[in-house]
C-alpha cells in the first residue's frame, strides 16, 4: 500500500534537472502525472546545483540521434525482424544518403545472443563503393538486451572521453519504408580501414577473440589454441605469427618488468584505458573476449580496442542459472575489485606491476574527479563524478525517452527503461563510492586499503556434506556522515569494507548533523512488522541514528541490499516481486510503513522525507507487501 | 557456448533433413551449402505380389547404393536441391543388375514465410544416360515432376527464441509424382518424429508410404514398371561432430506392399555443412 507506482522517475530526474525540452503530448503527460504524484522534491533542488547538472556546464556529447531511412520490400521488412533467429539469409536494401541519394546494399541480422530478440542488430553491407559516414558495412545495433539504450553508450562515451582507439558511435532513429523502428546504435565497423583513419595505418595486424571459446585470454601462447581461440581479421591468413609471438612475451614477461615491456610493446595508455573502463562499468563479460588487438606497423605497438558493454554497469552473468537468464537475469552488483572478469595477463600484470598500478590509480582518480592526470584529457575528469554523470544520464534518458516509448520491436516495456536508468544512476553513485574507498583510499596509517591479487583464505563451499558453509562472509557495515546542505547526496560509506551503507539526502536547512547508519547483512531480520514471516523480508536489517544531540531532521534515504548472483542474495524466499518491497521501520516500540520507492534493478528502496531524532535508532527491514 | 549450442541445433536439424530421399521441410539460408553422402545395403528374401500376397524370393536378394543429395540457399525465400546415386541389386549366384538413379533436381519455397519447417517443393525427375528401370528402380529412365508439401508439425521450436527446443518434433509430408512414357503415377506421404539429445545427438522415426495407380504392367509379371506400393517403417540417430559436420544411421523395414521386395536395411551417411 506504500509503494508508489513506479512512474517516470527518471523524466523528472531529466526535466527538473536539466534543461527540459517539449517531449511528445503521451511523455510529457506521464512526466507532469508523476511529477504531481512524487511532489516537488526534484523541482527543489537549488539552481547551483540545477546549473551544475546542466550537460552543457562539463561538456558533454549529446546523443544527438541521426535519422536513417532504409527501403525495403514490405515483406522484408516483416521477415528481417520475425524470421528464425539463426537464419543468415540477406536482404535488398535501399539506404537514403543524407544528400538525397540511395545507396543499394544488402541488410542482414547481425550479432549472435541478441539475434533472439524481437528487435534485431541488422548489418547492411553498402554495395560498390558507397559508403555511410565512412562504413561500406553499416552496423546497427538493436540494444535489445539492455532496457536503458545507455549501457553501451556512456562505456563508449567514456572510452572517447579518455582518447581511446575505439569506434565511433551514433544513435540512429531507424525509419523503413517511412515507419518508425526503434533507435539503433550504429558502430564504426572496426577493421584495418578504422585504424587507418585514426593514423594507425591499413596495414597492421588486427585481432578479435572469438565468441564462442572464451580463450581470448592467452592462457596458453601455443599457436593452433590462439587459432582456436582468436580471428585473424588482418592480414588474412598470416598464420597468427604476431599474436603467437606477443602471447609468448605475455607469458614470459615477469610482472615486475611489465612496465617498460609495455612501454616497449604497447600504447600503454590503451590497456591502463581498456583496463579502466572495464573498472568502472563492471564489465565482467571481457578480458578473454570482446576486445580487439591491433599492431601498427607505423607506431610498432600494440594496441586495445574495447568491446561489447551491454553486460556493464550493474548487470551480471550467473553460471548457476539456465539459459538465457544466465545472461538475462535479475542480478545487480557495483562493488567488484579491478581485477573483475576473466584472467589476462594484460589486466593481471598492469594492476600487479606498482608503476602501472599508480598510473591506473591517477588515471582513475582523474575519472572520479578526485585528482588530475596530467597525461589523461581533460574531457575525462570527473566523467563518473555522481553529479555530473547524473547530469549526463538525465540528459541522454530525456532524449531517449520518447525513442523507448516508440520502440517498434522493444522486449521491454517504457517503465523498464526509466527503471533501468534510474539503476545506472543508483549505480554510479554506489559504484563511485567504492572506487574512490576502495582503490584510491587509504587506511588511517596511510597504507592501502586494497592491493591487487592480494590473496584471501578461501571460504568453504556449500556440499551436501557441509551444506552450512558459506562462500562469502556475512559483513556488518556501518558508515557515519554529515548532513549539512539540503538536496544533496550523501553516502556513508563502511571504510574497513569499502562498502556504501546508505545514502542519504537532507531535505531542509538547518545546522549539519551527524548520521550513522549500520547493516546486519546476510541475515534474516530478528523481528519484522507485524502480519509479516521473516521469509517474505529482505535479508539485511539497518539502523539509523542521528549521533547529533538535541536535533531533527528529515532526509531521503536510500538503502540496498545484495542480489549478486542467484546463490549469493539477500532475497528472502517468500519475496516474489522485489517491486513490491516496503522499508519498515521500528522505534519508540511501534512498527511505521515507510513511503518507498522501489527499484528491483538496481536492488535499492528510496523513503522519502524520513524524520530523525537523536537519541531514537531506527531499526529498518524491507519487506514485500 | 552459447554459438555451439546454437550450431549444434543447426546441425542437428541438418542431418534431420538430409537424408538421401532428400524430401525435407527445412530451407538453408542464403549462400548456405549442404552436401550429404550416404551408402546404403538392405536384403529381402521375400516380396509382397500384385495381390499384395507374400511370396519367397528364388534367393536373398541383396542391395547397395551409393546416394549424393545437395541443398543451396539461393534466398531466404528459396533453396535448390539435387541429388543422384547408383544402386547395384543381386541373388546368390545370379548376375549382379546396377544402374544410376534418376537426375533430381528441385526447388523448395516457404509456405509461411516467416517461419522456417513449412515448405513447398518441385522437383524434375531426369533420366540421364545409363539409367535403368530395373526392379529396384534406382532410374525409371522417364521424365518426372514431384510435387509436395513438408511440415514441421506444433510445437514451434521457435516459440521461445530463447531456449534451445529439446522436445519432440513432428513432421509430415505427402505429395505426388507423375511420369512420362506411361510409367505408374505415384502418391507419397510420410510421417515422423523427431528429438535432440545431448552432446549433439539426435534421434529419429519415420514412417513412409509410396502408393502407384495407372500403371501399365505388373511387378509380379517381370515388367519394368513402377506400379508398387509400399510402407516402410524406419529408425535412426545422428550425431553432430562439430559445427557443420554431422553423421547418421538408420535401419529400415517394408511392412507392407504390392509389387515389392519385403527388404530389410541400413543406411550410413554423412553431411557437411558450409558458407
Amino acid at each position: 500500500m506504500f509503494n508508489q507506482p513506479y512512474g517516470l522517475a527518471v523524466t523528472i530526474l531529466a526535466c527538473a534537472l536539466a534543461s527540459c525540452a517539449p517531449l511528445p503530448r503521451d511523455t510529457a503527460n506521464a512526466s507532469a502525472d508523476r511529477a504531481a504524484a512524487d511532489g516537488a522534491t526534484h523541482r527543489a533542488l537549488p539552481e547551483d546545483i540545477r546549473q551544475a547538472l546542466d550537460p552543457a556546464d562539463f561538456d558533454a556529447r549529446p546523443i544527438d540521434p541521426i535519422e536513417l531511412h532504409l527501403v525495403m520490400k514490405p515483406l522484408d521488412r516483416e521477415v528481417i525482424f520475425r524470421k528464425e533467429p539463426f537464419d543468415t539469409s540477406s536482404f535488398p536494401v535501399q539506404l537514403q544518403q543524407p544528400d538525397g541519394s540511395s545507396a543499394e546494399g544488402r541488410a542482414e541480422v547481425s550479432g549472435s545472443f541478441s539475434r533472439r530478440f524481437l528487435k534485431k542488430s541488422i548489418r547492411i553491407d553498402l554495395a560498390g563503393d558507397a559508403r555511410w559516414h565512412h562504413n561500406r558495412r553499416v552496423s546497427l545495433d538493436a540494444m535489445a538486451t539492455d532496457p536503458s539504450y545507455l549501457r553501451e553508450w556512456a562505456a563508449w562515451d567514456l572510452a572517447h572521453a579518455l582518447g581511446m582507439t575505439a569506434p565511433e558511435v551514433r544513435m540512429v532513429r531507424l525509419h523503413i519504408n517511412g515507419a518508425y523502428v526503434g533507435p539503433f546504435m550504429q558502430f564504426d565497423w572496426i577493421d584495418p580501414a578504422m585504424m587507418a583513419r585514426r593514423g594507425l595505418g591499413a596495414d597492421g595486424a588486427l585481432y578479435h577473440p572469438k565468441d564462442s571459446t572464451f580463450c581470448g585470454g592467452f592462457a596458453n601462447p601455443a599457436r593452433e589454441e590462439l587459432a582456436r581461440c582468436w580471428f585473424e581479421l588482418a592480414p588474412r591468413g598470416g598464420g597468427y605469427t604476431e599474436l603467437a609471438q606477443l602471447a609468448s612475451e605475455l607469458a614470459e614477461t615477469p610482472a615486475a618488468e611489465f612496465d617498460t615491456f609495455l612501454e616497449r610493446r604497447f600504447d600503454v595508455d590503451s590497456v591502463i584505458n581498456w583496463v579502466l573502463l572495464n573498472t568502472i562499468t563492471s564489465n565482467t563479460d571481457t578480458y578473454n573476449k570482446n576486445y580487439f588487438l591491433y599492431l601498427s606497423r607505423k607506431t610498432g605497438k600494440w594496441l586495445v580496442v574495447p568491446w561489447d558493454y551491454d553486460l556493464s554497469f550493474g548487470r551480471n552473468a550467473d553460471p548457476a542459472l539456465p539459459f538465457p537468464q544466465t545472461i538475462l537475469n535479475d542480478n545487480f552488483q557495483y562493488f567488484y575489485t579491478p581485477e573483475l572478469g576473466n584472467d589476462n595477463p594484460l589486466k593481471q600484470k598492469l594492476l600487479s606491476n606498482p608503476a602501472l598500478y599508480a598510473r591506473f590509480q591517477a588515471r582513475l582518480a582523474h575519472v572520479l574527479g578526485v585528482a588530475r592526470d596530467a597525461r589523461a584529457p581533460d574531457e575525462a575528469f570527473g566523467w563518473f563524478a555522481p553529479e555530473i554523470f547524473r547530469g549526463r544520464l538525465a540528459d541522454w534518458a530525456r532524449t531517449l525517452l520518447p525513442d523507448a516509448q516508440r520502440d517498434v520491436h522493444r522486449a521491454t516495456s517504457p517503465e523498464d527503461f526509466v527503471r533501468h536508468v534510474e539503476a545506472l544512476d543508483h549505480y554510479n553513485l554506489l559504484r563511485y563510492s567504492v572506487l574512490r574507498h576502495q582503490v584510491l583510499g587509504t587506511t588511517v596509517f596511510g597504507t592501502a586499503r586494497w592491493l591487487p591479487y592480494r590473496s584471501y583464505p578461501p571460504l568453504e563451499e556449500a556440499t551436501p556434506a557441509a551444506p552450512d558453509a558459506r562462500m562469502h562472509t556475512p559483513l556488518d557495515l556501518s558508515g557515519t556522515v554529515e548532513l549539512a546542505t539540503p538536496d544533496t547526496r550523501v553516502v556513508a560509506v563502511d571504510k574497513q569494507f569499502s562498502r556504501p551503507v546508505g545514502i542519504f539526502r537532507r531535505g531542509t536547512d538547518g545546522e549539519p548533523v551527524r548520521v550513522r547508519i549500520e547493516a546486519e547483512t546476510e541475515r534474516q531480520p530478528r523481528v519484522v512488522p507485524p502480519a509479516k514471516s521473516p521469509d517474505q523480508c529482505i535479508e539485511r536489517t539497518w539502523f539509523v541514528d542521528l549521533k547529533s544531540p538535541g536535533t531533527t531532521v528529515s532526509t531521503d534515504l536510500i538503502v540496498d541490499y545484495l542480489e549478486e548472483s542467484s546463490i549469493h542474495h539477500e532475497v528472502g524466499p517468500g519475496v516474489t516481486d522485489q517491486n513490491r518491497l516496503s522499508l519498515w521501520s521500528f522505534a519508540d516500540g511501534a512498527w511505521t510503513a515507510l513511503p518507498t520507492q522501489s527499484n528491483a534493478t538496481s536492488k535499492t528502496l528510496t523513503t522519502r522525507g524520513m524524520i530523525l531524532r537523536s537519541g531514537r535508532v531506527e531499526r529498518i527491514v524491507a519487506c514485500a507487501d | 557456448m552459447l554459438k555451439a549450442a546454437l550450431s549444434a541445433f543447426a546441425a542437428a536439424l541438418t542431418l534431420v533433413y538430409a537424408a538421401p530421399t532428400m524430401a525435407g521441410a527445412w530451407l538453408r539460408s542464403e549462400g548456405e551449402w549442404l552436401l550429404s553422402t550416404s551408402v546404403a545395403t538392405s536384403s529381402a528374401d521375400s516380396s509382397w505380389n500384385d495381390d499384395r500376397k507374400r511370396f519367397s524370393d528364388p534367393c536373398t536378394s541383396r542391395r547397395q547404393s551409393l546416394d549424393v543429395y545437395t541443398e543451396y540457399g539461393y534466398s531466404y525465400y528459396h533453396t535448390l536441391f539435387a541429388a543422384a546415386g547408383v544402386a547395384d541389386k543381386r541373388c546368390r549366384g545370379e548376375e549382379s543388375e546396377s544402374g544410376l538413379s534418376d537426375l533430381t533436381v528441385g526447388i523448395r519455397g516457404r509456405l509461411d514465410p516467416y517461419r522456417n519447417g513449412r515448405s513447398w517443393e518441385i522437383a524434375l525427375k531426369l533420366p540421364i544416360s545409363g539409367a535403368t528401370a530395373d526392379a529396384e528402380r534406382p532410374g525409371n529412365g522417364e521424365l518426372g515432376v514431384d510435387a509436395g508439401v513438408h511440415f514441421r508439425l506444433a510445437p514451434d521450436p521457435y516459440e521461445n527464441q530463447f531456449i534451445s527446443y529439446r522436445g519432440g518434433i513432428w513432421s509430415w509430408g505427402a505429395g505426388i509424382r507423375a511420369w512420362t512414357g506411361g510409367l505408374a503415377h505415384q502418391a507419397w506421404t510420410y510421417g515422423g518424429w523427431s528429438r535432440s539429445l545431448d552432446d549433439g545427438w539426435g534421434i529419429s522415426t519415420r514412417l513412409s508410404a509410396t502408393v502407384s495407380f495407372g500403371g501399365r504392367t505388373a511387378y509380379s509379371d517381370g515388367s519394368k514398371d513402377n506400379d508398387y506400393d509400399k510402407l516402410t517403417a524406419s529408425v535412426g540417430v545422428r550425431k553432430s561432430l562439430t559445427r557443420d559436420l554431422g553423421v547418421s544411421v538408420s535401419v529400415s523395414k517394408a511392412l507392407w506392399g504390392r509389387n515389392a521386395d519385403q527388404d530389410v536395411g541400413i543406411r550410413v551417411g554423412i553431411s557437411r555443412m558450409w558458407r
